[in-house]
């Protein structure tokens, strides 16, 4: 059985559904990311984790432990909060050793292993300072050393870098994921940033709506969402509504308003109104002669709009009805009202299930409980 | 958290001069009835406390000094003071966690509860506590059904006073307490509760510390408030056990000894004002740089 | 199950009693002033509202209250007149002169007020000021503008000054700023002041029993004065004439903003 293993989880607020039957599990060592917008649910589903609140219905169990009834102090867990929860009346050697004095260990065993902790954040000279005299990067480590010293059986990250700036956030995705590595630890990261998600989970969890939209390796979420709104949240563009019309070898056939289009993987029969997607950095620019094959998708249209972004173009591209946004190399440099042929492998064509009219809602705001 | 810019707008974009100008139109009217109303008559007060002959004497002081009613007075009003502080804060903390925490019920009413006192007048409450406190009143009377020993009455004794008072100046500590509960971020304590601690743990070690600037604000108040307070101690407490209050209105408006009041209200005012800042002071100590 | 900070059956007893207990002396008061005996007893062998007959027939009382209301209406006048300004001009100023402002402006809260009373008492006597309604509220006035200027500076302390940044270099002058922006953002804290500002007035005894004559004694004063002498439920009657108006003005202020905004207590599940 997995590490840690979540099972048919189920919370409400009043008439409102945070976590609708959720179930997943997660290796030892892994690094799971609970991605998904305000109001998914992530919050709600890492706040039961750590016992805060307790869950209408399901299980939670960790190295075959049930938890139920267990309250937050005795489950052996840490966590890195949002916006850090340091504690502010007390230094920083007090707060990593926080955990360690809580679990009654003694003064002269806990002084090594915060001195280990803070330098394995990179702090060492920081102990005796107070967190209000710290940057917020600082911060971040000083709540990452004090849930690490524990040892903890599930380390839970609440939106660890959120309250960072940009440049900042990008190197501690990194960091952040080194130090995780080095100790071992299982970790539970919750986050609406899909890059994040992706440069620091193991594994990736997508929910929308109290509910698992999609689950796997980064890759297989970033390259292979499987719904309209997994790939809209993976920043995919180009979304053309379309019907399956039969398989031609091992494509899939869909007529679409800008022509009949081959998709190599998905779904075998899928049913319903379908979307067709496919990511602007895998269009390419083709010459009049080439055609469409059961392998390659070709599609022909007028130029828009092409906007410089340094390394590439965005070009919008009218075809007919639709409009399809392909990144080219600079070198295609392509004017307003020019006509173009656009192409892109079927194996590179994500065929989602949903129409564009399945799209939610954008999200209610938060409610963090 | 600091605010992320200074207003412009209040001052407005113009020079200088301009938005002196605007300082002072705002500020001055206070500044000069303030002046006129408080500061002058203090500095009065402190004069005629020092002059009850023609020429500058502590004469006044020394004889406040030398009577012993006075000095036990004085004692009474600083204990009972700090007995009511306390009080307040023993009853009080509990309250104001209970008003912070949103998912209690019945929120509403407790929050009236509360404040209620503070906004019906001290003579009233005082009345109620007279038909409490008095001989044969609901105390005595629960106490004897009870078999409970004690006096048939505790109208005019110093128990009976602090209870009153307690009752009189529990919202400034509630309501200070809250304020500081509020203050606290729920990942603060849960962030304790995941890293192991129990709740007696996290209360003792993170809550109770982090709300501290609260319980200083209204133990200052608390104590500064009881100590000058005349109605509740007039009616519970009576003539047989006054406090400082008393005597500065014995003086003034019964004996028309000017010179005594004025020194018995010096005494009063360094007394509470000494006490508190030393206080605070004191408990500054344990505070962190957490600004 | 539940969830962990939702705990605490214990608290929720001590609060029960506790809120039973602080009414308690109020609602005895209450209960009292319908009895229909001549003296304090306790349940009331029966009741009547001859004690509030005899109360709003007798001139002595009537005119009492009505000067009360008179000068607790000019006690939250000045105030915020004074008041609101003052706070404006302090809100998010560091130096001395400001910090000393702020503390002179906030030092009646801790100031004796008997001290208040019995000082003004001998200026105006010095200077022949007779009595009046006038004297009463200067004198409450220092009280109730401490108040006035706590609340609406911390209604201040909340307001983002981007906001008014913002208003500015949209073209908004500083009157028209302060009337769009500042005012709908504090009116909690002028309303809930202004509440105060009243309420400190009609309940001061303090203060007014020395600046007060005979004849322009306001009725907390009235009432101090008849309790210390008599013990009949007409006490009680005045006294809850008092608590009524003091229910009054709070339903009025809960009304317009929300009495709870006084605790920094947010209504819903917050944070």
């Amino acid at each position: 059985m997995a590490y840690l293993q979540v099972r048919d989880i189920a919370k409400r607020y009043g008439a409102v559904t945070a976590l609708a039957g959720v179930s997943f599990a997660a290796e030892k060592g892994d690094i799971v990311a609970l991605l998904g917008p305000s109001g998914c649910g992530k919050t709600t589903l890492l706040n039961l984790i750590a016992g805060f609140f307790a869950p209408d219905a399901g299980d939670i169990q960790v190295a075959g432990r049930d938890l139920a009834g267990v309250p937050p102090h005795r489950r052996e867990m840490a966590m890195v909060f949002q916006s850090y929860a340091l504690f502010p009346h007390m230094t920083v050697a007090d707060n990593v050793g926080f955990g360690l004095a809580s679990r009654r260990m003694k003064k002269s065993e806990r002084t090594p292993l915060i001195a280990e902790a803070l330098a394995a954040v990179r702090l060492a000279d920081y102990g005796e300072r107070y967190p209000a005299a710290l940057s917020g990067g600082q911060q971040q480590r000083v709540a990452l050393a004090r849930a690490l010293v524990l040892r903890p059986s599930l380390l839970l990250m609440d939106e660890p870098l959120s309250n960072l700036d940009t440049l900042l956030r990008k190197t501690m995705r990194e960091e952040v994921r080194d130090i995780i590595k080095r100790t071992g630890v299982t970790a539970i990261l919750v986050t609406h940033d899909q890059e994040e998600a992706l440069a620091v989970a193991d594994r990736i969890l997508l929910m929308n709506g109290g509910r698992i939209e999609q689950e796997g390796a980064p890759e297989e979420i970033y390259e292979r969402p499987r719904t309209v709104f997994g790939a809209r949240f993976m920043e995919t563009t180009n979304f053309i509504p379309a019907q399956a019309a039969g398989r031609a070898g091992n494509a899939l056939v869909l007529d679409t308003p800008i022509g009949r289009l081959h998709a190599t993987h998905g779904e075998a029969e899928p049913h319903g109104p379908l979307t067709v997607s496919v990511r602007p950095e895998r269009i390419r620019l083709a010459d009049s002669a080439t055609s469409a094959t059961p392998e390659q998708n070709r599609v022909t249209g007028t130029v828009r709009s092409s906007t410089y972004l340094g390394t590439l173009y965005r070009l919008h591209v009218a075809v007919g009805e639709e409009m399809l946004v392909a990144h080219v190399p600079v070198a295609d440099k392509m004017r307003e009202g020019d006509t173009v042929h656009l192409t892109w492998p079927a194996s590179e064509t994500l065929v989602l299930t949903g129409g564009e009219a399945a799209l939610p809602a954008p999200p209610p705001a938060e409610r963090v409980p | 958290m600091k605010s992320a810019g200074v207003v412009i707008a209040a001052g407005g974009p113009g020079n200088r001069a301009a938005r002196y100008g605007r300082f002072a139109a705002l500020l001055g009217p206070a500044l000069i009835f303030y002046a006129v109303f408080f500061i002058v008559p203090h500095v009065f007060v402190l004069w005629s406390s020092l002059t009850p002959a023609k020429h500058l004497t502590l004469s006044a002081y020394v004889d406040f000094f030398n009577s012993a009613t006075n000095l036990a007075t004085l004692w009474r009003t600083v204990r009972l003071s700090l007995w009511t502080t306390v009080g307040t804060l023993v009853v009080g903390y509990p309250l104001a966690v209970y008003l912070t925490q949103p998912w209690r019920r019945g929120r509403t009413l407790v929050t009236f509860a509360v404040i209620a006192p503070m906004l019906v007048s001290a003579v009233a409450r005082s009345y109620g506590w007279i038909v409490i406190l008095g001989s044969n009143g609901l105390l005595s009377r629960a106490m004897h059904i009870l078999h409970i020993p004690g006096p048939d009455h505790l109208l005019y004794t110093e128990p009976g006073l602090v209870i009153a008072l307690v009752h009189v100046f529990l919202p400034f500590m509630t309501l200070a307490i809250a304020g500081s509960l509020q203050q606290i971020h729920p990942s603060i304590p849960r962030a304790a509760r995941i890293h192991g601690a129990s709740r007696a743990r996290t209360f003792l070690r993170v809550v109770l510390p982090l709300s501290m600037p609260g319980v200083t604000a209204g133990a200052a108040i608390v104590f500064c408030i009881t100590a000058s307070s005349f109605v509740t101690p007039a009616l519970i407490g009576g003539t047989t056990i006054p406090m400082m209050s008393y005597v500065i209105y014995n003086d003034s408006i019964l004996l028309l000894d000017w010179p005594s009041a004025a020194a018995a209200a010096i005494v009063l005012l360094v007394a509470t004002i000494g006490i508190v800042v030393s206080y605070t002071l004191w408990s500054g100590r344990f505070a962190v740089a957490n600004a | 199950m539940r969830d962990d900070d939702k705990r605490g059956f214990g608290l929720a007893v001590y609060t029960t009693v506790m809120t039973a207990l602080v009414l308690l002396p109020i609602v005895i008061v209450l209960l009292i002033s319908f009895t229909a005996s001549e003296y304090i007893v306790f349940p009331p062998p029966g009741l009547s509202l001859e004690w509030y007959r005899a109360v709003l027939s007798d001139p002595q009382w009537t005119d009492s209250l009505w000067l009360s209301l008179e000068i607790a209406a000019l006690v939250t006048g000045f105030s915020l007149a004074l008041g609101v300004p003052a706070a404006l001009a302090l809100r998010g100023r560091g130096g001395v002169l400001a910090a000393s402002a702020q503390t002179l402006f906030l030092s009646p809260l801790m100031v004796p007020t008997i001290i208040i009373g019995f000082s003004l008492l001998r200026v105006f006597s010095m200077m022949n000021i007779a009595a009046s309604a006038l004297t009463v509220a200067a004198g409450q006035t220092i009280l109730a503008m401490a108040y006035v200027m706590r609340l609406v500076l911390a209604s201040l302390a909340g307001v983002d000054p981007r906001l008014e940044n913002a208003a500015a270099i949209h073209g908004s002058g500083p009157w028209r700023t302060f009337w769009t922006v500042t005012f709908p953002l504090i009116r909690h804290g002028i309303i809930i002041g202004a509440l105060f500002a009243f309420i400190v007035s009609l309940d001061d005894v303090n203060i007014a029993l020395f600046l007060s004559d005979v004849r322009t004694s306001p009725l907390s004063v009235t009432l101090f004065s008849y309790i210390e002498q008599n013990a009949d439920p007409l006490g009680a009657a005045v006294s809850s004439l008092l608590v009524l108006i003091a229910v009054v003005l709070l339903a009025i202020a809960d009304r317009m903003v929300g009495i709870g905004w006084l605790f920094g207590i947010r209504d819903g599940r917050s944070r």
